[in-house]
């Protein structure tokens, strides 16, 4: 268990996907008496802010066309994530999605207490994900409910509220469609859905700057080729290549791994500009 | 989309509210097309209007009911009616006696509780004498239940602390009708609706308390175009329906009712003749005794009370009430119907008496069309407490505990030593409740009725009857009530149809129940166990001789027709309703005096032009019209100077709304049978406060918002609802639900006349919870 | 086989556009004091996710405080009076209403929050409904004794 947590910004990182749980159900405990924090992950009200998904929005303004209504606040809301991910990459998938977190805890299981290996290691190339987004993004457009299916933090997200709520019939749903994403997941290709088919992490990725808050691997400092960062890369990657900068969330687990072998003058860490 | 025609009337929506009038209501004769064995002839068992229906049983069950086309109803009943057969198996029934032991409810059975019983009542008054043990009857139990028990205890035991729950809630257009044509029970009937021209509605809310008699009223309005008049604080539905609203402040009403009488007096239009013929005037002398005035004097008393006057102390425009006291006078007949309103009231008697006064006034009385007509609040408060004499001052038909003479023809009919009535009325429901919790009464037997819910100034009372030295028994369908919560031991009490008897309604119209089923588990009817104990009683008493002379009775038949003789030399003769009659007719209304008189009986009292056969009897000079029930004042009838008077507890700058409280149609009284049908409880599943939109706004509050409302005497929380019925400073609550006792704040204040409470009017002080 | 008409929250457009603009982030389900609002599950796959309303659990109690939150312009967020919402019209259903076959009931009328507008009561002491005024908000469905309810609100079509 304990290995669940070890290390600096794996333990941060805990915290917050922790913290972010306990928050959206602190939210939906009080919703009906504040409308102050509102919502789920397809579209969270923080004050007159209506952040929303990339994805849901893009599709919105697909469908709707010049009907769509350009509400501000929405409008600033759609952007704040973009901009956040050109700075830091993908810290929502590592540090808050809670997909990613439920995923993390059954892999931790799997790999730690039933000691079944994974593993069908699975890469995609940059080129495909892209003709992917094209895809998802027109589905979404011309089938309203498609982005519900295969968005997994609001669906997660709304799950949470029926279960407050005691809305089963709901609750039965989506959750055999969780449970079908999850076993692909965990079972037949490692990390599929993350790396390869959720279109928001594919928009957030892309909206990442070169020079924002990245793993690097130092070159000037001797790396033992040891590879235990990259059987901990919860992703899978390979960090100890330096191959891993395409698909990384910046998780910061190998960093943490690194650090806690060698203690000084490891070659992983995070860099910003 | 296809919709044919039938289609669109079926689901009709598109249709405007006048596009809709017109619209024959088809009888409801194959109202549910239910698979049953048998339809029984029956009554409905909850309101005062008193439906005739129908019971389907099907298998030993009841499975539907239906109205009863050929009663005075045409097979119309209301919504809480209509699910009548949910009410006998519902899951709190109470199946056994059960004894509070040590805080705990134990099951015992019937030979236990009986002895119980016996003991500790038979201990009470040999240590105490009779009037430390009482009974608190109800307007719900059949009238031969009702008449064993004042048997027992007014001539049996000699105590007069006998009252029922009538007390708070006829009492008081009993004793309006006593004082102004000399006996109880109204003159005219439901039959009068079809004659009437003019409707004066007054202190009744029909169109929830009395739908179906509402509803013949409605009918006529559509087929002859007649007046309703209503007055009332709240503008209910029956307001809505209406041709002219008197709003006023509740409790100002004495001051509308003088001004009208003013009116009249003023533009003459009330009827000389009638006047000279059948009418002394009477006022209340300064040693309170009554005494006779004429007319000029009424005239100058009335002076004072001009519209103007009743319009800044009522609030009502005095336009209309001119208007009103025009139609009520020049109408070709005037009907006037009140309830609760009027007789809930510190000021009950009189109010009641202003209303009589119009119609003595303007002659319309003893026509048909032209009447005062009471509605009475429980299926057998008239027949079975009123008639039956289950108050404490009464005894049966007409006789009062007072009078000498009375008594004395009361102890020769059921064969008591002279003397064994005691002469002193005795105590009123309130009274009586205070006396218990005071444990100056040791012994309370509270028979199918629930003053733990429904006793204003509740908390006090609930206090009285949880005491640990007395001992309070109840005779109930359901357990626990907010009353058999309280109670030391717990009678099963069969319900409706599972036990026979009579029921007589607000137009003194007596009707046959049948049983039907069987009681459920170990349930008894109430006349059986009264007869149980009567016996008992009296053997442990040492009087087992008594027990034998005083209750041989096998059957309620017995009863009825010791019953049918006890009316006989009285004006309420019913000697001619013969038990197979009864079971035969749908109903009869008394005097019938012979056998042979032909159904449905006697549907116009006082005047032997329209059928009354004992004015000939008792007055046998009279022409026509004779108010035969007060030889007193040579048979005529009283108008009464009644000085105006406000309410008990107005409104004041710390308490400054008026809390008045009320019925809905799906519910019937502290609501053990109705909250017992979920199709109802969908319909009104809990109490609110009803509170106008201008106060709502002052106060900052919005419909579901909960809302505290504060009196002297207690507070409750309640969700709100903000709606234009209530007049602007007055708040208004249904009674019905257990969860809510509303009563808690209401004041026990009382008419000194007819002791009841003033449940209508309360000064609150209402704030966001 | 799958449900297709369903009662939207108060101030959504048009069904057909409410399909392609509601984002379902739940934000009026998560607002309604009432719980009035559900999303669609099982009822029909192809609507997953969308909220509406079923008055005969739950009506819509009108407290209007569902459109501001709306995001996407599903729901008018400018609106705040009940008076002019429009969901759907209620029907009455007069083979099985109680006040149409003799018996009286008026638990509808009573309880339309457009009081005594949407709903009247003719002088025959039957109830009918206003078109105009009736938002359908689904509360007389809600409270009808009758099973299954006499007066049903039909959402509003396109
Ligand atoms: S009006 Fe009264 S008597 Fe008639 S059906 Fe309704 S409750 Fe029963
Ligand atoms: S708030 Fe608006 S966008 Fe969100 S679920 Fe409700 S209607 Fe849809
Ligand atoms: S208006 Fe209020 S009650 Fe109606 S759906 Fe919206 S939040 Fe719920
Ligand atoms: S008629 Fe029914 S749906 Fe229409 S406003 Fe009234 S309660 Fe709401
Ligand atoms: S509540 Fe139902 S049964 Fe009652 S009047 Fe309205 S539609 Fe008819």
């Amino acid at each position: 268990m304990k290995d669940f947590f070890k290390g600096k910004f794996t333990l941060t990182r805990r915290l917050f996907q922790i913290g972010t749980f306990l928050f959206f159900l602190a939210v939906y405990y009080t919703s009906h008496k504040q409308s102050f924090l509102l919502g789920t992950f397809y579209s969270f009200k923080l004050g007159p802010i209506h952040i929303v998904d990339p994805f849901i929005y893009l599709t919105y303004l697909g469908r709707n066309l010049l009907k769509a209504d350009l509400f501000v606040w929405t409008v600033t809301g759609f952007l704040i994530p973009l901009l956040i991910a050109f700075l830091f990459g993908r810290v929502f998938c590592s540090w808050i999605c809670p997909y990613n977190f439920l995923y993390e805890i059954l892999d931790f299981l799997k790999t730690h207490l039933f000691r079944k290996k994974p593993l069908i290691y699975f890469e995609a190339s940059p080129k495909s994900k892209k003709v992917w987004l094209a895809l998802a993004l027109a589905l979404g457009i011309f089938i309203p409910p498609f982005p519900y299916y295969i968005l997994m933090p609001g669906l997660l997200s709304v799950l949470l509220h029926q279960l407050v709520l005691h809305l089963y019939s709901f609750i039965l749903f989506s959750l055999l469609l969780i449970l079908m994403v999850l076993f692909v997941d965990l079972f037949f290709k490692k990390r599929i859905w993350c790396k390869f088919i959720c279109p928001t992490g594919l928009i957030l990725g892309m909206a990442r700057w070169k020079g924002g808050l990245r793993i690097i691997k130092r070159k000037d400092l001797t790396c033992k080729e040891c590879a235990l960062c990259s059987f901990e890369c919860p992703l899978g990657l390979t960090p100890h290549l330096g191959n891993h900068l395409e698909d990384c969330y910046n998780c910061g687990r190998c960093v943490d791994i690194c650090k806690g072998l060698r203690k000084k003058e490891n070659p992983l860490d995070f860099k910003f500009l | 989309m296809k919709c044919d025609r039938r289609e669109f009337l079926k689901w009709s929506a598109a249709l405007t509210a006048a596009s809709v009038v017109g619209f024959e209501l088809s009888l409801p004769e194959n109202l549910q097309a239910v698979d049953v064995d048998k339809w029984i002839k029956s009554v409905c068992r909850y309101c005062g209007a008193g439906c005739g229906l129908y019971i389907g049983v099907k298998g030993g069950k009841v499975v539907a009911v239906k109205g009863d086309d050929k009663n005075w109803n045409r097979g119309y009943i209301c919504v809480k009616g209509s699910y009548l057969p949910k009410i006998l198996d519902a899951p709190d029934r109470l199946k056994y006696p059960m004894v509070r032991e040590g805080g705990k409810w134990k099951r015992i059975t019937w030979e236990e509780a009986m002895n119980l019983m016996v003991s500790k009542f038979a201990e009470a008054i040999k240590k105490y004498g009779p009037h430390s043990v009482g009974f608190y009857g109800s307007g719900q139990s059949y009238s031969e239940e009702s008449y064993l028990a004042n048997k027992l205890f007014k001539g049996a035991l000699g105590t007069n602390n006998i009252d029922g729950n009538p007390r708070l809630c006829m009492a008081s257009a009993a004793v309006g009708y006593v004082t102004s044509f000399g006996k109880d029970e109204p003159m005219g009937s439901y039959d009068d609706i079809y004659y009437a021209d003019c409707f004066f509605i007054i202190g009744s809310n029909m169109s929830e308390a009395h739908p179906v008699i509402f509803r013949l009223i409605m009918e006529q309005k559509r087929k002859r175009k007649v007046k309703i008049i209503v007055a009332d604080p709240r503008k209910t539905l029956t307001v809505r329906n209406a041709d002219l609203h008197l709003d006023f402040i509740p409790g100002m009403d004495l001051y509308i009712l003088n001004a009208m009488a003013h009116v009249i007096v003023k533009e003459k239009l009330y009827n000389k003749d009638f006047i000279d013929k059948h009418v002394v005037f009477k006022k209340l002398g300064p040693d309170n005794k009554p005494q006779k005035v004429n007319f000029e004097e009424y005239v100058k008393f009335l002076e004072e009370y001009t519209p103007e006057l009743a319009e800044q102390k009522s609030g009502c425009p005095k336009e209309k009430i001119i208007q009103a006291a025009r139609w009520f006078a020049t109408s070709k007949a005037t009907m006037s119907f009140w309830c609760m309103g009027l007789n809930q009231r510190t000021k009950g008697v009189w109010v009641n008496n202003l209303v009589n006064n119009l119609h003595l006034l303007t002659g319309q009385i003893c026509r048909p069309g032209a009447t005062p007509f009471s509605l009475t609040g429980q299926p057998n408060a008239c027949g079975g407490i009123r008639d039956v004499g289950l108050l404490s001052h009464l005894l049966p038909y007409g006789r009062l505990v007072a009078n000498d003479q009375h008594r004395a023809e009361m102890e020769e009919f059921w064969g008591l030593p002279k003397g064994r009535i005691h002469p002193k009325p005795g105590l009123t429901a309130v009274e009586l409740f205070r006396k218990f919790a005071e444990g100056e009464i040791k012994c309370l037997w509270v028979v199918c009725t629930n003053p733990g819910q429904s006793l204003p100034n509740l908390e006090k009372y609930r206090k009285g009857m949880a005491r640990e030295d007395t001992f309070l028994v109840v005779s109930e369908a359901y357990h626990p009530s907010r009353t058999s919560e309280l109670a030391d031991l717990v009678l099963p009490a069969a319900l409706w149809c599972e036990k026979e008897g009579t029921y007589g309604q607000s137009e003194r119209r007596y009707q046959y129940l049948p049983q039907v089923i069987k009681p459920l588990g170990e349930a008894k009817s109430d006349f059986e166990v009264i007869l149980t104990f009567a016996r008992k009683l009296l053997t442990a008493l040492g009087r087992a001789d008594e027990a034998k002379r005083l209750f041989p009775y096998k059957t309620t038949e017995d009863v009825w027709n010791e019953m049918r003789a006890c009316s006989r030399n009285t004006v309420y003769n019913f000697w001619g309703m013969t038990r197979a009659r009864l079971i035969k007719e749908h109903g009869m209304l008394w005097p019938v005096p012979t056998e042979d008189y032909p159904a449905p009986g006697t549907l116009r009292r006082y005047t032997a032009k329209y059928g009354d056969p004992l004015v000939k009897k008792y007055d046998p000079k009279a022409e026509d019209i004779s108010f035969y029930g007060n030889p007193a004042d040579g048979n005529r009838a009283v108008i009464w100077l009644r000085p105006a008077v406000g309410p008990a507890e107005p409104a004041d700058k710390d308490y400054p709304f008026i809390l008045t409280t009320g019925r809905l149609i799906e519910h019937w009284h502290t609501g053990t049978m109705t909250m017992k049908v979920p199709e109802l409880m969908r319909a009104a599943p809990r109490a609110f406060v009803e509170i106008n939109p201008k106060d709502a706004q002052k106060l900052g509050i919005k419909t579901g918002d909960m809302v505290r409302i504060t009196s002297r005497r207690g507070s409750i929380v309640l969700p709100a609802k903000v709606v234009d019925i209530p007049r602007p400073g007055v708040v208004f609550v249904p009674f019905h639900y257990p969860d809510k006792l509303i009563n808690i704040l209401v004041t026990d204040a009382f008419d000194p006349m007819s002791k009841q409470p003033e449940f209508k009017i309360s000064a609150v002080r209402i704030e966001k919870a | 086989m799958f449900k297709t008409k369903f009662l939207r929250p108060p101030g959504a457009v048009k069904e057909s556009e409410f399909v392609k603009k509601c984002i379902r982030c739940g934000k009026c389900q998560q607002i309604c004091p009432y719980n009035s609002i559900v999303l669609t599950s099982w009822e029909n796959p192809f609507y997953f996710g969308l909220p509406y309303i079923i008055a005969r659990k739950k009506p819509c109690y009108l407290c209007m405080k569902c459109p501001p939150v709306c995001p996407s312009g599903a729901l008018d967020r400018t609106l705040v009076d009940k008076n002019k919402v429009k969901m759907g019209i209620a029907r009455i259903n007069r083979d099985t209403c109680w006040a149409y076959q003799g018996s009286f009931c008026r638990a509808c009328f009573m309880n339309c929050p457009i009081f005594d507008k949407a709903l009247k009561m003719t002088d025959e002491l039957l109830p009918v409904v206003i078109e105009k005024y009736c938002v359908g908000c689904g509360i007389c469905e809600n409270v009808c004794p009758v099973e299954p309810s006499a007066i049903i609100v039909e959402p509003l079509k396109d």
